[in-house]
């Protein structure tokens, strides 16, 4: 039986928190995300995020990952998400028999669920459309393919006056089955995998956060361009021995044209 | 006496396209750069001729448009790859038809990236190629081909000899419009110069083909049965298209490596069998045909070196290895790779310097 | 060992050779004469087979060679017993190096890497080519690549060596070098050699039996003495022999000098007439000119100057500067240090239509600067081009003779006719400055007559005429004044006689047998001679 689980993030209009947590910034509006991890027993998470105009659908997922303290979304270098929270561990746009296992972006309205046409990294987000995650476990790649099992209706889950009762997020317990690694895209396989920090194959478990509904959330954009992942120190080694072949290259050049 | 000791064109060949293999079934940027490089050295460091020089600085020309192009292209309408931002250029929505393609829109680091590695993979192969060419020209390629493949080999050393006529030709024509007053450029020049230009080829080729004819071009021995014939030829075909089809296969990695490995496989041994047999039909010799000793056997080796550290780190340790643009991280390669890879160098020591480079060589020349 | 039985060869309707009836002998070389477009080529290429499986057109007769028939074989499979020289060998290169084009011919022939190699360094030997042996076939000078071309043909020792112009390109000394080699190889080897050639001067001394072609069809046969005796083309040597009478007529130098005792004698007290004193002014000049490209200094710090209404020679050896100066001047290439200009103002920086109203230049090739379809069109639009009244190019045309007919395409006049009518193309618009990049390739004797006709008139109507050339005999006739390049300088400059005279390379053939006194043509001698008679 699936456990329907909202998250409430304050909208913050009355200030129920001392100290300074900003008001809304000018032109904000509430977004409205759903993510269905997984068909069937899967949670479906929704959030809502603060978002100025001209955000885009990536970026409205990122920070309503980020604020519920799930794992970032991961691309692949085609564009292709490959995950979000986490879940697939392995494999981007995996190729079954029944086939693909991927993730599909719609745009909810009165209407239903509409597959989307532009990609996440340049669709404008707008309060009146939902945006919509769905994983699908065997997929064709085309508008075919079903979107999230909830209707779209952006005031029910931006909801502001609902007060936010504490919540509990269940992680689905799809693993996705060991399969031949090949990706849709043809990218080579050795990029196509999203780092993550779990290993394959994922025995079933749960994970349990719970989120604080008080707290005054605002969606920001990350200021800093720089990743801070891992250390420069063996780029910078690699780097050094280039510029050294490449030096050695190019005083020979000038050597043998004179 | 250097024609001896210098690599086989086909072992320069070889040695090129290993690295470009491995250029394209690897996605990080300080790999790909450190094939460049050494491409760059080895092809600079071994050069002869000003005609080769100048295919080099072509190729290298052209390497860095692919590159500039593949950024400005993705800055432009390429895919946008979420990330983090550093200019937000507005998203220009585009009709229902031309939803494929994105106009605008925020430009993130990791989309640069990605397009910085995969103009960099086209530019080390181009770059490969350019250094291939540059070494050993196409022509000295074309001279080891069998004996099955002489005529079709003598085709495309005549194509490869025409383009460089047809530049001359039209050179010579240019300077007599200029004579005659005529406009040498521009639009009512072309035609005026692409009829003479064409009939100038016409004739060039008509009177090579009397030359050459007279010279016993297409001697052969009486000719063997029919269905022998057929039969070199059909599985010298088939073993080129098995071959091709294997080769793309195993490059495009879609599709489980053992099909398309044991095709090329077969096509490789179709192409010798029918090799084989055509080459007791023709009656040519080659005159001072280079020798595929030690040291071309070296050069074209080390080629493959990289390639092969790279099928066993993927192995062994992909993570190690690979690059992905989310989440961003400075790219890597372990020690190991690193040293390993400027096993590709090798030719530097086995191919002779050209003439007229290093002090030892002017010394030699100051003494006969 | 070639024999011609009752052949008669036509393209279209014309017949061009007539019921030719020809035995050449075995290790005999011969020399095939005739006016342009009177079938020599045709004749040549009718050993080897080219004619008719490669050119088409109607064979009637027999050719046989060495006993093999070759209407019936192709050839290809002639390659092993005739090779075959074209006039253009550039174009008949097949690979890349110069070793490499020479062992071509071999490889196709199946003959074993050993002898191969031992082949081309006799190749390289006989026509001395050891210096550019690596080098690319493209880069040579035009004299090396006809001298590869052969050295290509000779290394598949064939028996039969068919040869089509083959000193065209040369410089006289080059030219003796090859002619030299060919004619060892014929005494010692027994190869049998056929040459068609124009510069009889050059060829005449080494030929055993010459084969005269009329034009119409036909034929004759016999010792170069006795054919030329009664030739309508003929070089200045029997020119003279004619003239003073000698018998038999001398074919080579040494013999007439052994005859032209008497007439040295007669000779001795009259000097040639003196050249009409040239008070023109500069109308055009080079100042400390260098031209360098590929680092190459094809001209050094040349100064010449010319004036209106002289013809100046430009000589030298294959390389030497002589087209670059040509190119200089014509503004066809940017000198790199000096000046080249053309009554006061610089041809470079000039806009073209300007220019050739200043300076034309005729090129190597005349045919790259027609482009029409016929010979009436190309004078229209050189009208229109110029903005002359319609009709100037074709009356320049008929002034200068040559009887074009304005219905042919321009590709399907002979070389003559062709120079006539690009020559025409660039004098329409009446420059002050012509020049002439080597216009007597492929001329027979009239044509050159008519050419130097040509240049006097237009001296006489004031323009300033550079004429690049080898060919001795040209400059003898028409020049006033000579410079010598080598190396890009000028080594020699002077009045005709004094340059010419002295240099046994430049030397005319009158010269040489009168020598030392100065004469340079028959004409000079032939008035001297009316002067004495009374």
């Amino acid at each position: 039986m699936s456990r329907r689980l909202t998250v409430f993030m304050a909208i913050g209009l009355g200030a129920t928190l001392p100290g300074a947590a900003p008001a809304l910034a000018a032109g904000e509006r509430g977004i409205a995300l759903v993510v269905q991890l997984g068909a069937g027993s899967g949670s479906i998470l929704d959030l809502c995020v603060k978002e100025p105009p001209g955000t885009t659908g990536a970026q409205a997922l990122a920070d309503g990952l980020r604020r519920a303290g799930l794992a970032e979304p991961a691309y692949a270098t085609s564009g292709l998400l490959c995950s979000i929270a986490g879940q697939p561990s392995v494999g981007c746009g995996v190729r079954t028999a029944a086939g693909y296992q991927y993730w599909a972006y719609f745009h909810g309205g009165p209407s239903g669920w509409t597959y989307a046409t532009d990609g996440p990294g340049t669709h404008q987000v707008t309060p009146a459309v939902v945006e919509g995650w769905r994983f699908e476990e065997a997929g064709t790649g085309h508008p075919g393919d079903p979107g999230p099992v909830v209707p779209a209706d952006p005031a029910a889950i931006c909801d502001a006056a609902q007060p936010s009762p504490p919540t509990t997020l269940d992680m689905p317990s799809t693993s996705v089955p060991p399969v031949e690694r090949h990706d849709v895209g043809a990218q080579p396989t050795t990029s196509g995998a999203p780092v993550t920090t779990t290993e394959a194959p994922r025995p079933p478990t749960t994970l349990r956060r719970v989120v604080s509904a008080t707290q005054r959330l605002h969606a920001t954009r990350p200021t800093s361009p720089v990743p801070a992942r891992s250390s420069p120190a063996g780029t910078i080694g690699g780097m050094a021995i280039v510029v050294l072949v490449l030096g050695a290259g190019i005083v020979i050049w000038r050597r043998r044209a004179t | 006496m250097t024609l001896d000791t210098r690599p086989h064109a086909v072992a320069w060949w070889l040695w090129s396209t290993g690295l470009a293999v491995a250029a394209l079934r690897t996605s990080n940027p300080l790999f790909l750069l450190l094939l460049g490089a050494i491409i760059g050295l080895v092809a600079v460091g071994r050069l002869r001729g000003a005609e080769a020089r100048r295919t080099m600085r072509g190729f290298l020309l052209l390497a860095a448009i692919v590159v500039g192009l593949r950024l400005a292209l993705q800055v432009l309408v390429g895919q946008r790859l979420p990330g983090h931002v550093i200019v937000g250029f507005p998203s220009i929505s585009l009709p229902t038809w031309a939803q494929g393609v994105s106009l605008g829109g925020p430009v993130t680091i990791e989309s640069l990236l990605v397009a910085l590695v995969a103009g960099l993979r086209l530019a080390v192969v181009l770059v490969a190629f350019g250094a291939a060419n540059a070494l050993s020209s196409a022509r000295e390629l074309l001279r080891s081909l069998p004996p099955v493949a002489h005529e079709a080999a003598v085709a495309v050393t005549v194509a490869l000899s025409f383009v460089p006529e047809l530049f001359g030709s039209v050179a010579r024509i240019r300077e007599a419009r200029l004579l005659r007053g005529r406009p040498s450029s521009g639009f009512a020049a072309i035609r005026g110069i692409t009829v003479p230009v064409l009939e100038d080829a016409l004739e060039r080729s008509v009177h090579l083909a009397a030359s050459m004819g007279s010279r016993g071009f297409g001697r052969r021995s009486p000719t063997p049965p029919v269905s022998r014939v057929v039969i070199t030829v059909s599985s010298a075909l088939l073993g080129a298209i098995l071959l091709l089809l294997g080769g793309y296969g195993s490059l495009a990695g879609s599709s489980p490596l053992l099909v398309p490995l044991g095709s090329a496989v077969l096509g490789v041994l179709l192409l010798g069998a029918s090799t084989l047999m055509s080459g007791r039909r023709s009656v040519r010799t080659r005159y001072r045909p280079a020798p595929f000793g030690q040291r071309s056997l070296a050069c074209a080796v080390s080629g493959w070196v990289p390639l092969l550290i790279i099928a066993v780190f993927g192995a062994v340790d992909p993570a190690a290895i690979s690059w992905g643009p989310s989440p961003l991280a400075w790219p890597t390669l372990p020690p190991v790779l690193l040293v390993m890879t400027l096993v590709a160098m090798v030719p530097l020591l086995v191919a002779p310097t050209p003439p007229g480079v290093g002090r030892r060589s002017r010394v030699l020349e100051a003494t006969t | 060992m070639i024999s011609f039985d009752r052949v008669s060869f036509r393209y279209a309707e014309a017949w061009i050779l007539r019921d030719l009836d020809i035995v050449v002998a075995d290790g005999e070389l011969l020399v095939v004469v005739g006016p342009t477009g009177s079938g020599k080529s045709t004749l040549l290429k009718m050993v080897n087979g080219l004619v008719p499986h490669f050119s088409g057109g109607d064979l009637a007769g027999e050719v046989t060679v060495a006993g093999r028939s070759v209407v019936g074989s192709s050839p290809v499979d002639l390659a092993d017993l005739i090779g075959y020289v074209g006039q253009d060998p550039r174009s008949s290169f097949v690979a890349e190096t110069v070793e490499e084009e020479i062992a071509y011919g071999m490889e196709n022939l199946g003959v074993a890497p050993a002898v191969m190699r031992r082949r081309v360094e006799d190749a390289l030997d006989l026509m001395s080519l050891h210096e550019v042996r690596t080098r690319s076939v493209r880069t040579l000078s035009g004299g090396q690549q006809q001298r590869v071309a052969i050295a290509a043909v000779l290394a598949s020792a064939p028996s039969i060596l068919i040869l089509d112009e083959p000193t065209s390109a040369l410089d006289p000394g080059a030219a003796e070098e090859v002619l030299s080699s060919l004619t060892r190889l014929v005494h010692d080897v027994g190869l049998t050699v056929v040459i068609a050639e124009h510069r009889l001067e050059r060829v005449l001394p080494f030929a055993d039996r010459v084969l005269l072609l009329d034009g119409e069809g036909g034929a004759t046969v016999g010792e170069p003495g006795r054919i030329m005796a009664s030739s309508p083309l003929a070089p200045p040597l029997i020119d003279l022999g004619r003239l003073a009478e000698w018998d038999p007529l001398p074919v080579t130098v040494r013999q007439a000098r052994r005859s032209a005792g008497a007439l040295s004698a007669l000779l001795a007290d009259e000097r040639p007439a003196p050249a009409p004193l040239q008070d023109g002014r500069n109308v055009a000049s080079v100042t400390n000119l260098t031209v360098a490209y590929d680092g190459l200094r094809a001209l050094d710090r040349v100064s010449l100057s010319f004036a209106a209404g002289t013809v100046t020679a430009i000589m030298g050896r294959n390389g030497s500067g002589k087209s670059t100066l040509l190119g200089a001047m014509a503004g066809l290439l940017a000198p790199t240090a000096g000046a080249a200009e053309v009554s006061g103002q610089a041809p470079r920086s000039m806009d073209a239509k300007d220019r050739i109203c200043l300076v034309g230049l005729v090129p190597q090739d005349p045919g790259a600067l027609l482009y029409a379809q016929e010979v009436g069109d190309e004078c229209r639009v050189a009208d229109l081009e110029h903005h002359l009244d319609p009709g100037t190019t074709a009356g320049v045309l008929g002034n200068l003779g040559g009887e074009i007919d304005p219905h042919r395409h321009p590709k399907d006049l002979s070389e003559g006719q062709r120079l006539t009518l690009a020559l025409g193309v660039v004098l329409a618009p009446r420059p002050l400055v012509v020049l002439l990049d080597e216009p007597t390739r492929g001329l027979d004797y009239g044509a050159k007559r008519l050419l130097c006709h040509q240049i006097r008139t237009l001296c006489d109507q004031g323009a300033a005429v550079v004429v690049a050339s080898h060919d001795v005999e040209m400059v003898a006739m028409v020049s006033d004044r000579v410079v010598v390049l080598a190396g890009g300088e000028v080594i020699a400059d002077g009045e005709t006689r004094d340059v010419v005279c002295h240099t046994p390379a430049f030397a005319p053939q009158v010269a040489k047998v009168l020598s030392p006194q100065t004469w340079l043509t028959v004409d000079e001698v032939a008035a001297a001679l009316g002067a004495i008679e009374p």
